[in-house]
């Protein structure tokens, strides 16, 4: 009974198919970026846009190999906690340091402010931590797979297909690609939630504080599709003029995304894989022009 | 310490092993079974350790002295209870009684904040503390009731009332049946450790497989993801029902597995409640634990059915009001427990007045509307408000039958296709000779549980605490 057990499971591992979302690969990736004590040269903040749409590898390959971290969470707002985070993340003030706001209008929201998603991951307890940094990964073959997995071809599978890189970065897309799904979702994110001038304020005096400290800081509206830019600009209260030049005031540098409705949006929100690695590269080329100025 | 957590299998690993090397040494025993159990509780937060350990010593030495001063039992009686019910007042109903008055006197026009100065302690839930200090009252009471002679060694009682299979979600085992069995040395036969085993796989499947897959369409649900409406519900609260089964029959399993092979038996917590012909049915078959505790300890002193019509509702009705509230310190249990009890004052009056049984066979109909009202009273379990209940009341109550969520939930959907198939399987098995001499075969009992021990490594859900933890 016994060895025909272990027989079977040994053929179920051995044979059954990838995964589309690893959960012992996804449970590492979020202990990691939380709880990792490796400092960087350049931390990206912001929400999902972020966490999805920017690869810290192809940006560093820009930047001479420097260090740099995609510290973003699903609905993560800017403000002091995240900063504060943030500021112990990085490298020595010898050394080059610059933060980069990824400011979309839903991060400038209160109830982004909440941070629930960094909350919970931070106040997971220790044990847990441990064994999903160090233990759960050498059982990766015993990653859960669900029946759709087995039964489908794996780019037919409804759902996310997320691929967890290190440095912060979720390689994303989704079956079926709907670049009009989340504009309904968006509406009902605005509702009684507007961008809040006292968390933009928090975020001039983070840039303030942070360059007194020698610490460049960038910011810029990452892209997503034309129609979510346009209800956004229209129902969120975000008024990209306003905001980029109160954070140039503030002593930001302000990256401009020329080419912004030439990416591709999987779901009307977030880029997928191969648009999030293009504008990575240029976002890694403009901090690099800045840098050498 | 969770049974579906990683430390857990080293913990039960090191534990088995240490078992047998005590075999002829039964206090050192006991002491590894204390100790250990301390640990699989103090893993989650040490500090509420002293709790069971002041709570049982509590009950350990009133039961000893309601036996020796039998005219003052009652004193000492009393003086247990209110240690007991005082622990859980503080620990879990403190906030709910806050907020309440906070209520009264903001009607009174004198808003007070009574909630934010409660102590911090008491705003934190002790894991499984109602099972617990239920089963340490269940003790004294039996004793005062001269049903069972007090025990004199500490480590049995501590043994009864921490050990860890059974310590944070139950079975509520009772004294009169677990004191008995640490006074013999039992040996487990290959058949008791085979059954022990099957029982521990069964529960990982129901838990891990069944009840967490079921949970991603709940908790999206009650979450707002995408809510439709009529089928939408219905089906919704049929994966919840099946979910908060398994979850909860999962971890019974799991706790009588794990006694077997330590050689220790634990009554069955569930059989199979939504084959339930009544309501009545139903809390026979649910929570057995539980219902009889409520039953012997609240229902029975109050009279029970033996002081007429109108006071026998108004037994039930408060058993089951406060079996609601054991549940949780919230308004839907409460609500959840006096939607019981309006369901079994409805069924007993219709039963007493409609002997329709006689005359046709209504099985089919009677377990029809059986679920309907289960299903019905899972939503004030589930949801967090009253806003929450009416809302999915209204979305059940409104005739539609657009199905699009399917393509969205392919895979919660199959696992209660399976969860069906699962116990299906029991009702097949109880009405075919055939089949079910066919399942105890070598060579199918061997094949079924490898089949349940891959799904468990390999399909199961996303990782959730068993829900009964949080009472």
């Amino acid at each position: 009974m016994v060895g025909f057990t272990v027989a079977l499971v040994y053929l179920a591992g051995v044979f059954k198919p990838k995964p589309i979302s690893s959960t012992i690969q996804k449970e590492k990736f979020w202990a990691d970026k939380t709880h990792s004590s490796s400092k960087y040269n350049i931390i990206f903040i912001g929400d999902s846009r972020l966490y999805r749409g920017i690869d810290p590898k192809t940006v560093s390959k820009s930047l001479n190999g420097l260090k740099v971290l995609n510290f973003g969470y699903s609905s993560g707002g800017h403000n002091k906690v995240i900063f504060e985070e943030v500021s112990e993340r990085f490298v020595g003030s010898d050394k080059i340091r610059a933060a980069v706001l990824v400011l979309s209008p839903y991060s400038l929201t209160p109830k982004a402010q909440e941070n629930s998603h960094f909350n919970q991951e931070k106040e997971r307890n220790k044990k847990d931590v441990f064994s999903r940094r160090y233990i759960a990964p050498f059982f990766d073959f015993f990653d859960p797979v669900k029946p759709s997995e087995i039964f489908q071809s794996n780019d037919t599978i409804q759902g996310y297909h997320e691929v967890f890189k290190p440095n912060g970065w979720v390689e994303s897309y989704k079956v079926p690609s709907n670049p009009n799904y989340a504009l309904k979702v968006y509406v009902n994110d605005f509702k009684d939630n507007l961008v809040n001038r006292e968390i933009l304020d928090v975020v001039y005096n983070q840039v303030r504080e942070w360059r007194e400290q020698g610490v460049r800081v960038f910011g810029f509206r990452i892209p997503t599709t034309r129609k979510m830019e346009r209800l956004e600009d229209s129902i969120s209260g975000y008024n990209e003029k306003e905001i980029r030049r109160n954070f140039e005031k503030a002593g930001g540098e302000w990256i401009d995304i020329d080419d912004r409705y030439r990416y591709t949006s999987y779901d009307g929100s977030h880029l997928e894989k191969s648009s999030a690695v293009r504008v990575s590269k240029k976002i890694g080329n403009e901090i690099q022009k800045q840098l050498n100025k | 310490m969770s049974f579906n957590s990683f430390p857990f299998i080293i913990f039960i690993a090191i534990f088995f092993i240490a078992w047998p090397f005590l075999k002829k040494r039964r206090n050192q025993r006991f002491a590894l079974l204390i100790i250990s159990s301390f640990v699989f509780y103090g893993w989650w937060d040490w500090r509420f350790l002293f709790l069971i350990i002041f709570s049982g010593l509590v009950d350990f030495i009133s039961a000893i002295l309601i036996s020796r001063y039998r005219s003052r039992a009652k004193i000492f009686l009393v003086l247990s209870i209110l240690v007991n019910i005082g622990i859980l007042g503080v620990f879990k109903y403190s906030s709910l009684i806050a907020e309440q008055m906070e209520h009264i006197f903001q009607f009174l026009s004198y808003p007070v904040a009574l909630k934010d100065k409660l102590p911090e302690f008491a705003l934190i839930l002790p894991v499984g503390i109602s099972f617990y200090t239920f089963q340490s009252m269940s003790y004294t009471i039996d004793v005062y009731r001269k049903r069972l002679e007090p025990t004199k060694n500490i480590l049995h009682f501590f043994s009864y009332l921490a050990m860890f299979p059974q310590l944070v979600a139950g079975p509520i085992v009772r004294a009169k049946d677990f004191l008995k069995q640490l006074k013999v040395n039992r040996k487990v036969s290959a058949i008791e450790f085979w059954n022990g085993v099957k029982l521990i796989i069964i529960g990982y499947f129901q838990k891990t497989v069944l009840a967490d897959n079921l949970g991603v369409l709940v908790d999206n649900a009650f979450a707002g993801v995408d809510n439709g409406l009529g089928i939408y519900w219905w089906i919704v609260m049929a994966c919840f029902a099946f979910q908060i089964y398994f979850d909860f029959n999962g971890y019974s399993q799991i706790a009588r597995g794990l006694a077997k092979l330590m050689g220790y038996h634990f009554k069955m917590n569930f059989n199979h409640p939504y084959i339930a012909i009544s309501l009545k049915d139903f809390w026979t078959r649910w929570h057995i634990s539980l219902s009889t505790w409520f039953r012997d300890y609240v229902y029975i002193p109050l009279g029970g059915s033996k002081k007429g019509e109108f006071r026998s509702h108004a037994n039930m009705w408060a058993t089951m009001t406060l079996s609601g509230l054991w549940h949780g310190a919230q308004i839907n249990f409460i609500i959840w427990g006096m939607y019981h009890s309006a369901v079994l004052s409805i069924e007993r009056i219709v039963s007493r007045h409609l002997n329709l049984s006689s005359k046709f066979n209504l099985s089919i109909l009677k377990w029809s509307v059986t679920l309907f009202a289960v299903l019905v009273g899972w939503v004030f379990f589930r949801a967090s408000s009253v806003d929450q209940i009416v809302f999915v009341l209204s979305g059940m109550f409104t005739p539609n039958i657009d199905m699009v969520f399917i393509n969205d939930y392919k895979d919660p959907l199959l696992f209660f296709i399976a969860a069906i198939f699962f116990e299906g399987l029991f009702l097949v098995s109880k009405n075919s000779r055939f089949f079910s001499r066919l399942s105890k075969t070598t060579v199918v009992e061997a094949l079924t549980y490898a089949i349940l021990v891959c799904a468990i490594l390999f399909l199961r859900g996303p990782e959730k605490e068993f829900i009964y933890f949080q009472f």
